[in-house]
């Protein structure tokens, strides 16, 4: 290369990754920083001077209400989990199966299945709340009466309100792990199928013998994406109950908006924040291994 | 990546940055030398989806900008989450940061009295003794001087159906055997908000002030858990208890936050009696509500003088310029502040005017008999306090209400939770 002579682009990453880095410490890393600052302050609103303290911390390990939300926030993922892994492992395979025999309608179901995806979490909210209306005008309450169900309880009692708001969320989040389990299934050799039928293998033996250990690297992302997107559901939660009945529905991301925003408890609700992030961060970290072993497998 | 290309890409950036940032009307010309930034809550203004607020702010403001040609207003919006619209308002304001008027919800006034501009050079003691008692307090900040205008209110009442309530109950015991007699008849005796919302204490808050309950102290100190204020409280939760224990109201009450959460029950048709605000009367009509609804004060432990709890709007002034205060002074009153500006405002938005002499006045919002109903509570109307605690009390309450609705607690239980929880 001679004087004067400019080296190309290729050459010179940081100028093309100067801008991304740009924006991820402006809309990411700050934000992330000053949550963190702020967790460590008694922060409550604008106009009284906040101090730095461990307080926000300390008083979180001793608050029932923390260890309560920390109670309905371990169900709530819990069951949410295992629904999502569960019902979309079932439709992804019941779509594959309809593809394989050539039946119409698989692509439909597929389609139809990807609403619950599409739609932003404050509309299924709302929708689940028109669903699950007790004064009468509510279709599951209707279709209960039809069966002899008098003055059905679906959001006014702390353990069905629970219930509900889980099942609204496996609603939600069913169609995405379905997405990621067909992907899955669609990878699996044909071979291997042909070859169990032929050392006569059933159906049910195909599907514990040659897809599920096929689809276990998928199984395991799938399963830190959506405990992750479930830690952080909260849009969809506040329209439908609120937290309530009392606090019996008050996920980790609801009651970070309560505290902030109802509250004005700065401190405490970026406290929290902080420790949802470390949750989110360390499953990220068990997300990026185990994208990095299955590239190596 | 040639020259060209990486010119078309800035050149696509920098034409999109308009179309990314661009999210403030404009009323009046760029090249007016005084420009004017003004965050106004949607619902009322030429943003609301109401056809009679709108035409009115629109109108409004189009005539006043013409009348000023040298001024340029350049509008913004509250969302329409409130809580989380004044907390970035609060931190604008702490910044300087903030516009140079805002709307700011009456609740969340005493937030801003360090940062706004006070009003007296304005507005003399002859002009601010007419506004209502509440409003008057609101509007002056500690060191006695005047903050913002309240310039519209509303108040809470219970609503009865004509037809199946001959005598409205004047006590929390005529109220729940009424109640239960129409519900044993297939009806829902009496509807309230009990779930996690602001809507569910403020609405009870009057049946807590009657008995001589207060919430906080002159500091600012929680108090609701102590005295005579716990056993104000006790008897309020107990009240809660018995509406669903005597079946005078399903125990679904707990899954409404708000009024306007009633609205779906109340359009089948089955509600006898319902606790909401003013502003319902004409909503439910909008809805296509065909019942004759009967408005009376709400039901206390004992009879007495009514109690209402009030909210609305207020104008604040941030700017320190004088010569833009001056002119947003004008704005105000054109708009919502001067008596005729707000008869029309109100009767435009069905809000109750802070104005003794309009709420006394003859215009025929103010004489039709339901407003006039309403306007005969409001000098009986309280303000939540403007404490900064006041939204973890209201937050704690929520939890302690809807728990004994649902009957996880007892009201003590429920009470001593709350009231640990606030020690904390």
């Amino acid at each position: 290369m001679t004087a004067g002579q400019r080296r190309p682009i290729e050459d010179r990453p940081f100028v093309w990754l100067a801008p991304l880095f740009l924006l991820l410490a402006v809309l990411y890393l700050y934000p992330l920083i000053d949550v963190t600052r702020l967790s460590l302050t008694d922060a409550t609103d604008a106009a009284t001077p906040a101090h730095y303290t461990f307080a926000s911390y300390r008083s979180l390990l001793g608050s029932s209400e923390f260890l309560a939300m920390t109670r309905v926030a371990l169900i709530f993922v819990a069951a949410s989990i295992a629904g999502q892994l569960v019902f979309g492992l079932l439709i992804a395979a019941l779509v594959c199966a309809g593809e394989r025999r050539r039946l119409p309608g698989a692509a439909l179901v597929r389609a139809i299945v990807l609403v619950g995806w599409v739609l932003p979490g404050v509309v299924i909210g709302i929708i689940w709340k028109l669903l699950l209306d007790e004064s009468g005008a509510g279709i599951i309450a209707y279709a209960a009466s039809l069966l002899g169900g008098r003055n059905p309880t679906f959001l006014s009692a702390p353990g069905p309100a629970l219930f509900w708001v889980t099942m609204a969320n496996i609603w939600r989040g069913t169609a995405f792990s379905m997405i990621m389990q067909y992907a899955g299934m669609k990878t699996v050799p044909p071979e291997l199928y042909e070859a169990a039928t032929v050392d006569g293998a059933g159906a049910l033996q195909k599907f514990r013998h040659v897809t599920l250990p096929s689809l276990r690297g998928i199984l395991l992302i799938n399963l830190v994406l959506i405990t992750i997107a479930t830690l952080n559901t909260f849009d969809m939660v506040l329209p439908l109950t609120g937290g309530g009945p009392g606090r019996a529905t008050e996920v980790v991301a609801l009651y970070i908006y309560h505290l902030v925003f109802s509250e004005f408890q700065f401190g405490r609700g970026a406290a929290v924040a902080v420790v949802l992030m470390a949750i989110g961060l360390a499953l990220s970290a068990c997300y990026a291994r185990m994208l990095r072993r299955e590239r190596a497998a | 990546m040639n020259r060209r290309h990486t010119l078309f890409a800035v050149l696509a950036v920098v034409a999109l940055m308009p179309a990314g940032i661009a999210c403030a009307d404009q009323y009046g010309s760029d090249s007016a030398p005084i420009h004017i930034s003004w965050q106004m809550q949607p619902t009322q203004s030429p943003k609301s989806s109401v056809p009679t607020v709108k035409d009115y702010y629109q109108s409004h403001i189009e005539a006043w900008v013409k009348a000023h040609p040298d001024v340029m207003l350049d509008v913004t919006f509250n969302s329409t989450d409130i809580n989380a619209s004044m907390t970035r308002m609060q931190e604008q304001a702490a910044t300087g940061r903030a516009p140079d008027v805002a709307m700011l919800d009456s609740f969340f006034l005493s937030r801003f009295y360090q940062f706004v501009q006070p009003l007296d050079r304005f507005y003399g003691p002859d002009q601010v003794d007419d506004f209502v008692a509440f409003a008057r307090n609101g509007m002056r900040g500690p060191d006695g001087k005047l903050k913002a205008l309240w310039v519209n209110t509303d108040v809470r009442v219970l609503y009865y159906r004509k037809d199946l309530v001959a005598n409205p109950p004047k006590t929390w015991d005529e109220l729940i055997a009424q109640a239960a007699e129409l519900s044993k008849r297939g009806l829902t005796g009496y509807l309230y908000p009990g779930g996690r919302g602001e809507g569910a204490v403020m609405e009870h808050l009057p049946m807590f002030w009657a008995q001589g309950g207060e919430l906080v102290d002159a500091a600012g100190k929680p108090v609701f858990g102590e005295g005579r204020n716990r056993a104000a409280m006790l008897n309020l939760l107990g009240f809660l208890k018995r509406t669903i224990d005597t079946g005078a109201s399903p125990n679904r009450v707990v899954n409404y936050r708000f009024e306007a959460d009633l609205y779906p029950e109340i359009l089948q048709g089955k509600v006898a009696m319902f606790l909401g605000g003013n502003w319902m009367a004409k909503q439910l009509r909008e809805l296509g509500d065909k019942s004759d609804w009967g408005v009376a004060p709400i039901p206390l432990m004992t009879q007495g003088d009514p109690v209402t709890a009030a909210g609305g709007w207020t104008y604040a002034v941030f700017t320190p310029d004088a010569k833009k205060q001056a002119i947003i002074v004008d704005l105000i009153n054109s708009l919502v502040a001067d008596p005729a500006a707000m008869a029309a405002s109100t009767a435009a938005l069905s809000n109750l005017p802070t104005r003794m002499s309009v709420a006394q006045g003859d215009s025929a919002y103010v004489k039709d008999p339901t407003v006039h109903g309403f306007l005969t509570l409001l000098r009986y109307a309280r303000a939540r306090p403007g404490a900064a605690i006041y939204p973890s009390i209201s937050t704690e309450l929520q939890v302690a209400m809807s728990e004994v609705i649902t009957g996880q607690q007892s009201p003590e239980a429920a009470l001593d939770q709350a009231w640990h929880k606030l020690a904390q």
